[in-house]
């Protein structure tokens, strides 16, 4: 039985009237959903809002879900659109109210347990945050999540050929960063 | 093909053949396109190294309950629609005017006017970065990461603005910033970025 065929039957089963199919579902995507909003925001507490708001989406939106892509496709695409709604969100309040960062209560909240290499990590976290989002959301699809190119296109709809300058484009950045 | 589409379907393994044999050869030969190179697959690593960091467990672990523990219904903050419209072309006078009044860099002036509404539109839609100055990239923090921002950062007189917005940020401002919602947000957001605002 394919990844595929596992969703489908999960999602029926939760169509149905079986909440523990979606518990199923949630429990198997949640930390797909959490590192891809972690990356794309930067840090723990928007991830972690961002996790309730998606869960929040797929109880209420699977239910019209046709399998007409994969599952998983969907659920990234909704993670991508809360995470850019939020970095815009975060962008115009902090314009208007001059609002200072809450980036020392992430800090502080943070769930990383990887100690040794925290910082290093912390500072490839912070590196992809300077750089465009579009770029850094097809960056973090391809080079950390390792998918394809045509399932970055259906998650984002952009074309493949965008798609491959876009990721070339954050690499470059990201060696200058890194080298510095 | 140019030399970074060249690099990039090298280091994606896109290259077969003789295309893939040449261009091993333009690297013996030259050891900058070599570092070059051996830079960016370090980044590879490095970067993809981040789909095995371990977080405390009992984080998950509470994703559920909490979730559950949440009533489904959404509640979002509701404004008379009158008032509503009214604050959200404060919002917008208040931005416009951020952008043509407090322009204190006769140099970044010129370089916006410099650019044509589709340039101007990839920029906004690319969050470009790179458009401004390196220095600038560097030093602000993660928030600042939209063209608007940046532009706003980089022509924001403090004092004046200060002056002007005294009498308009007050508490009911703040709360009215606060309390917008998704929506509400996103069609500031895309006004602020429309070409012909």
């Amino acid at each position: 039985m394919t990844d595929k065929d596992i969703d489908y039957i999960l999602v029926e089963r939760f169509i149905n009237g079986d909440e523990s199919a979606f518990n199923e579902l949630a429990r198997k995507y949640q930390q797909r959903i959490y590192w891809h909003a972690r990356r794309m925001t930067g840090n723990h507490l928007d991830a972690d809002e961002i996790v309730q708001e998606v869960l929040l989406v797929m109880y209420k939106k699977l239910k019209d879900f046709k399998f007409r892509s994969s599952l998983y496709t969907w659920i990234y695409t909704i993670t991508s659109t809360r995470s850019i709604n939020l970095i815009r969100r975060r962008s115009v309040k902090k314009i208007f109210s001059f609002e200072d960062s809450d980036i020392d209560e992430a800090d502080k909240t943070d769930i990383l347990s990887d100690f040794e290499n925290k910082e290093e990590i912390k500072l490839m976290e912070k590196h992809l945050q300077k750089i465009p989002v579009k770029q850094r959301e097809v960056f973090i699809l391809r080079a950390i999540d390792g998918l394809t190119y045509e399932e970055i296109s259906e998650i984002t709809g952009k074309s493949i050929g965008g798609l491959k300058s876009n990721y070339f484009h954050a690499l470059k950045k990201l060696t200058e960063m890194m080298n510095k | 093909m140019n030399k970074n589409e060249k690099i990039r379907k090298y280091l994606e393994g896109e290259l077969t053949g003789s295309e893939l044999k040449e261009f091993e050869n333009e690297i013996l030969q030259s050891p900058s396109l070599k570092k070059e190179i051996d830079d960016l697959q370090k980044t590879i690593n490095q970067f993809s190294s981040l789909k095995n960091v371990k977080a405390d467990e009992r984080y998950f672990n509470n994703i559920l309950p909490v979730f559950h523990s949440k009533d489904k219904k959404t509640s979002s903050f509701i404004l008379k629609p009158v008032y509503t419209a009214g604050s959200l072309a404060a919002v917008l006078i208040a931005a416009i005017i951020f952008f043509f009044v407090n322009s204190g860099n006769e140099n970044e002036e010129i370089m916006y006017q410099n650019l044509t509404y589709e340039e101007i539109n990839e920029y906004l839609n690319d969050y470009s970065a790179d458009y401004l100055p390196p220095q600038f990239i560097y030093e602000t923090e993660e928030e600042y990461d939209s063209l608007l921002s940046s532009m706003i950062e980089v022509e924001f007189n403090s004092e004046l603005a200060e002056d002007y917005f005294s009498e308009l940020f007050n508490e009911e401002y703040y709360s009215f910033i606060n309390n917008l919602s998704d929506d509400e947000i996103d069609m500031i957001y895309n006004n602020l970025t429309k070409k012909d605002f």
